[in-house]
């Protein structure tokens, strides 16, 4: 057990040191970014206390105030779930420490065990931002007792066991059972089919958890649904509601004990399970295909392309983007996957939704499109932040960045160059939100202005990221998953962009044309952007001079 | 020509990398950086080219000051770093495209270019894959490639012979050679002191971030012992009191 503590401790040093430069450097450089972060996060608190606030008397009159809390377990265990195997995947195998535990007396359970620990630790930082805001103003709103408060506590410090440790089954028979060790083109190819079959399956699994089960009343399919044994694995998380909705009573803590009693079994049997599976699984995952054929005229003169410079440095880093696993997975990987989410749960749900109350955005009162506007341009902001894309354009360099400094290139072209994939990839967000927002007839008038806007936040976020990177860049790594890790900095720049859009919500209480709105957001975005590239121009030479 | 003016960096503030570096190469030399590891070369040839900052003193290339006229001295020197872990994910053709593409090379002297060095180096069949899957001298060959692709009029090679094969290694010093009979620079440091002996014109020798000694080989000998070798003369002049 003592080799256990001794690599969680290990695991969680590596995985929360961030950054170079000197000590007290780095600590002024902390401090700010925790200031950032709670001052963005307010406009996000503030939006789920109100949220909260709002809907609570409103189902308690309807006797389902129970949807609240069991809605946001359900949605915090899938989130869990489907980014869980592309964090496993990194974590357990792509990880470089990895590699140095392998040689050394240690049991694949122990480092099973530790790595676990460590990334449910580092879920509690996604928990605290959205779980906990929702239970305790539940808490709050239902004025209950303490017992309710210790529920939620031992809630927040188990939840994510039993998800992770459901993606820890399938990836390590992943691993073990393909024969993935001998191309990495292929370890590219399953992982993307993955992201994409994990998509779908939690589309499918969001139609038959209990949460949406109330608002489908599709309780009766549920039994008869093949995906009925599947929701039944996460059975813990209707204990787990139970546990909270009983708060208090004997049978509260009975369920709270069945919840914690399962959750202690997943963590058993993975460990049972990694014992046998998790060392076939990791070796020879360092090989590379290679062919060694002499390339004829033909191939030499297709792959001899004559590009500018944006254009050449832009496809250069987009082949690193792609052919690098864990920049696949955490940065395009995560980027196609939420816009894919977002897009097709909502499709899947489309005819539920339009049949139950005729919903439709076109005929909003002038009074309300602006909140539109703004839960438009909110939605890109948040889905653009959760992938480390944008906060790691210098890191991922890595030793490279060298190469930026002794090219006849000029830093800022080379920086405009690093921006456009960052740009791209946000994209598609703006495309997932305007599918979205067509489905449910959004006025079209309103739907440009906010294509326009969101265009703009995107600059503006991917500028933000660049300039956070540009200050602490992590060069010195020696394994790719530690460059695009989440760490504090996608934390800060999520901030800033709330920060900047948090002007719009001026506009939530004004009545005001929407178009003076739309003017008025687009000016400050403007302005901010101007001022970014402005500060971007001026601190270039000087920022990139730092870097060695 | 390269011309280093009374050059200093340190890089914590404390001990001297590079202490008071004054040296001149000139155009028609290949000239050879000699010194125990450690010593500054490393260091000197980042600033040279660009890659750390001076904290005093001045280095042109070609006439052009590398900190106020950085676009123009970069775009006349060609530079191999000490380390070819670079651009794994590239395979070795895609890169040397890239480098291409940033030096503005026309396409078909870049062909022309490729094609020639590639047989050179023995790397005709290697381009296609992935620069990953290449040995430690196959990457050294990519580099080097890549860092003469535009035709630099100056060349700065960090131990540009660590790790190639003999028949490379011979390719790569008669192309230096060459290119210093044209009239243009070749700057490169190293830790083989034969190579030394039979290629450079001049020599400078760095210990712990001071020159110790500069000259062409015959007058190096000259200060000492007409039939001592290199390599005791090295160790006498490097030796720790
Ligand atoms: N990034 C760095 N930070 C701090 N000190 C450094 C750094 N790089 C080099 N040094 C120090 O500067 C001095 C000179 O190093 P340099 O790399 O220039 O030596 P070198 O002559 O190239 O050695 P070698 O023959 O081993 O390549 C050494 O004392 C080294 O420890
Ligand atoms: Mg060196």
């Amino acid at each position: 057990m003592s080799n256990t503590w001794l690599l969680t401790k290990l695991f969680l040093k590596n995985g929360t040191s961030e950054g170079s430069g000197k000590k007290a450097n780095r600590r002024s450089r902390l401090t700010a970014m925790f200031f950032l972060i709670t001052i963005g996060g307010l406009p996000l608190l503030y939006f789920i206390s109100k949220g909260v606030y709002t809907t609570y008397p409103f189902l308690k009159a309807m006797g389902q105030e129970g949807l609240l809390t069991l809605s946001i377990l359900s949605i915090m265990t899938l989130v869990t779930l489907v980014f869980g195997i592309l964090t496993v995947i990194m974590y357990f195998y792509f990880s470089s420490d990895v590699e140095i535990l392998l040689p050394l007396p240690i049991l694949p359970r122990q480092i099973v065990a530790a790595k676990l620990i460590t990334v449910i630790i580092m879920q509690y930082a996604v928990e605290a931002l959205i779980l906990l805001p929702v239970l305790i103003n539940y808490g709050v709103a239902a004025h209950l007792g303490s017992s309710y408060y210790v529920t939620v506590l031992i809630l927040f410090i188990l939840l994510p066991m039993v998800p992770l440790v459901i993606s820890l089954l399938v990836t390590m028979l992943l691993m073990r059972f393909i024969n993935i060790g001998k191309n990495k083109e292929r370890i590219r190819l399953i992982v993307g089919i993955f992201g994409l079959a994990s998509a779908y399956l939690m589309k499918n699994l969001f139609d038959y958890l209990p949460g949406a089960s109330y608002l489908s009343n599709s309780g009766l399919a549920l039994q008869s649904s093949l995906f009925a044994k599947l929701s039944s694995f996460i059975v813990s998380l209707r204990f787990g509601d139970a546990a909270l909705q009983e708060a208090g009573t004997l049978k509260g803590w009975l369920y709270l004990f069945l919840f914690v009693a399962i959750s202690i079994a997943f963590a058993v049997l993975a460990f049972f399970v990694a014992d046998r599976l998790y060392f076939k699984g990791l070796l020879g995952l360092q090989n590379t295909g290679a062919t060694r054929k002499t390339l004829n005229k033909n191939e030499l003169t297709s792959t001899l392309q004559q590009r500018s410079i944006i254009r050449s440095y832009f496809v250069k880093d987009m082949r690193i983007l792609l052919r690098t696993t864990p920049f696949l997975l955490y940065g395009v990987g995560r980027s196609l996957l939420v816009p894919a989410i977002a897009v097709g749960s909502v499709i899947m749900n489309y005819g539920l939704i339009m049949e139950g109350n005729e919903f439709s955005l076109q005929d909003v009162p002038l009074a309300y499109q602006s909140l539109l506007l703004s839960a438009f341009v909110f939605a890109v902001i948040f889905m653009g932040t959760v992938n480390t894309m944008g906060t790691t354009p210098l890191t991922r360099e890595g030793k490279n960045a060298m190469f930026m400094k002794y090219i006849p290139v000029s830093y800022t072209k080379q920086l405009f160059a690093k921006v456009l994939p960052t740009v791209l990839f946000n994209s598609l967000n703006i495309l997932a939100v305007t599918i979205i927002a067509w489905l449910f007839k959004m006025p079209l008038l309103l739907m440009i202005e906010g294509i326009i806007l969101c265009s703009l936040v995107i600059i503006f976020s991917s500028l933000t990221g660049l300039i956070l990177d540009l200050h602490s860049p992590s060069l010195d790594w020696d394994n790719e998953y530690t460059a695009v890790r989440p760490g504090l900095k996608i934390l800060t720049n999520l901030a800033l962009s709330l920060l900047s859009g948090s002007f719009m919500l001026l506009f939530l209480k004004v009545t005001v044309m929407p178009l003076t709105a739309f003017v008025s957001i687009f000016i400050v975005y403007l302005v901010l952007i101007v001022l970014l590239l402005l500060y971007l121009k001026v601190n270039a030479q000087k920022l990139m001079h730092r870097l060695m | 020509m390269i011309t280093f003016s009374h050059v200093t960096k340190s890089y914590n503030g404390k001990r001297k990398a590079v202490d008071d570096l004054h040296l001149t190469v000139n155009g028609g030399e290949v000239f050879g950086f000699l010194g125990p590891n450690g010593a500054g070369k490393t260091t000197t040839i980042k600033m040279l080219t660009g890659i750390t900052d001076i904290d005093e003193g001045s280095i042109e290339i070609n006439g052009y000051n590398i900190t106020s006229d950085s676009m123009k001295a970069k775009r006349s020197f060609g530079y191999v770093p000490d380390s070819p872990d670079m651009f794994l994910r590239l395979k070795g053709l895609e890169y040397l495209n890239f480098m291409g593409d940033i030096y503005k090379v026309p396409k078909s002297l870049r062909q022309e270019r490729i094609s020639s060095l590639a047989s050179a180096f023995d790397l005709e069949s290697a381009l296609g894959d992935h620069i990953q899957s290449y040995s430690h001298g196959m990457r050294q060959k990519v580099m080097v490639m890549g860092a003469l692709l535009h035709d630099p009029d100056v060349w700065i090679l960090d131990e540009p012979l660590t790790g190639l094969d003999p028949k490379a290694a011979f390719e790569l010093k008669k192309m230096m050679r060459d290119h210093a009979n044209k009239g243009k620079t070749v700057f490169f440091s190293t830790h083989g002191l034969d190579v030394v002996e039979k290629l450079c014109d001049r020599v400078a020798i760095i210990n712990k971030g001071q020159i110790v000694l500069t000259g062409t080989m015959d007058e190096i000998k000259g200060n000492f012992h007409q039939d001592d070798s290199l390599e005791k003369l090295f160790l006498e002049i490097t030796k720790n009191e």
